[in-house]
């Protein structure tokens, strides 16, 4: 009896070690305590009644469940991202392509109108050229007369005195 | 051994006590239940680690105590300790308690102590750690470890005793 009240009072006090503990709440649930100590029974009842409380089996394999297979969910979400990033980048692809052929087709058009053609046949293009050569020479060829019978010089007099006359 | 096997294996054994670690500290059982899931999904990502665990055990409890720490920092939960100078009245000196009202008596302490001395009473009391394990869990010292029990065990003395 001596014995259980010292151990009892180590206790209190934390001087216990861990198996002097378990023997002691052992004699305390067993009934076996001596009754001076009695009093000392409802705190080991509470520790006994607390060490028997479960978690709920259900929500532990769920709990389990949902711990394991977070990682496909990770992997879920990150494919269906790669996708879209992907399907984006289509997308794109494709906007400049359009945007590209737009350009090219405007630019096209935009030359069209500064140079249209108007002949579809290189043959008749080359003999309108050589009508409109024949033009010009010919042009040339009656300025060389007149400077035949004028020199240049006097050519050039007669526009400078024409010039001075219009500025008066 | 597959990581899903090793998981279910390893932390099957302990669920029970870290749903009770959860409750003691938490005060409530779906609060309980949120940190065990909350645990178990962090340890579950940290499973490149397991390797260099020593104490399996001892790391989920050190994870289930943390994360319901924060659980019930950001609830702002209103257990406020009350100071260790504090005795709950009792209705009568001389009457002698029966067993379920000195067990509910007993409940209320421990419901109204520090986060500190609830957890090492049930790390030590209720699941039989040894003081080198409950340090490990708690990252304080040996010696803080004795300090907050005392102070626990000293209280349901007192109120046993009167």
């Amino acid at each position: 009896m001596k014995q259980i009240k010292d151990i009892l009072e180590r206790y209190w006090n934390c001087e216990t070690a861990l198996e002097e503990e378990k023997a002691l709440r052992a004699q305390f649930l067993n009934g076996a305590a001596p009754e001076e100590v009695k009093n000392a029974q409802a705190a080991f009842l509470l520790q006994d009644r607390l060490a028997k409380e479960k978690a709920d089996p259900t929500f532990i394999r769920k709990a389990m469940k949902a711990a394991i297979t977070s990682d496909e969910q990770k992997q879920r979400n990150k494919i269906s991202f790669s996708q879209i990033l992907k399907v984006a980048a289509s997308v794109l692809i494709l906007i400049s392509l359009g945007i590209g052929i737009q350009t090219y087709y405007r630019q096209a058009q935009f030359m069209e109108a500064l140079f249209p053609e108007t002949f579809t046949d290189p043959e008749d293009a080359l003999q309108q050229t050589r009508i409109a050569l024949d033009k010009v020479s010919s042009s040339f060829s009656r300025v060389q007369g007149i400077l035949d019978i004028i020199s240049p010089e006097q050519v050039a007099d007669t526009l400078h005195s024409a010039i001075q006359d219009h500025s008066k | 051994m597959k990581p899903d096997k090793k998981f279910i294996n390893t932390i099957l054994p302990i669920t029970d006590k870290m749903f009770r670690l959860a409750a003691s500290i938490t005060g409530n059982k779906q609060d309980a239940e949120d940190v065990v899931q909350d645990t178990m999904l962090k340890v579950w990502q940290k499973r490149e680690e397991w390797n260099a665990i020593v104490n399996f055990e001892g790391y989920c409890l050190r994870s289930v105590r943390n994360i319901a720490l924060d659980k019930i920092s950001l609830k702002d939960n209103q257990l406020e300790s009350i100071p260790d100078f504090f005795d709950p009245p009792m209705e009568s000196q001389t009457d002698p308690l029966e067993i379920e009202e000195q067990l509910e008596a007993i409940e209320k302490i421990l419901s109204n102590l520090p986060e500190k001395q609830r957890t090492v009473f049930q790390l030590r009391d209720v699941e039989g750690l040894s003081y080198k394990e409950i340090e490990q869990i708690m990252n304080i010292s040996e010696e803080q470890v004795k300090v907050n029990l005392f102070r626990v065990r000293q209280k349901i003395k007192k109120l046993l005793k009167s």
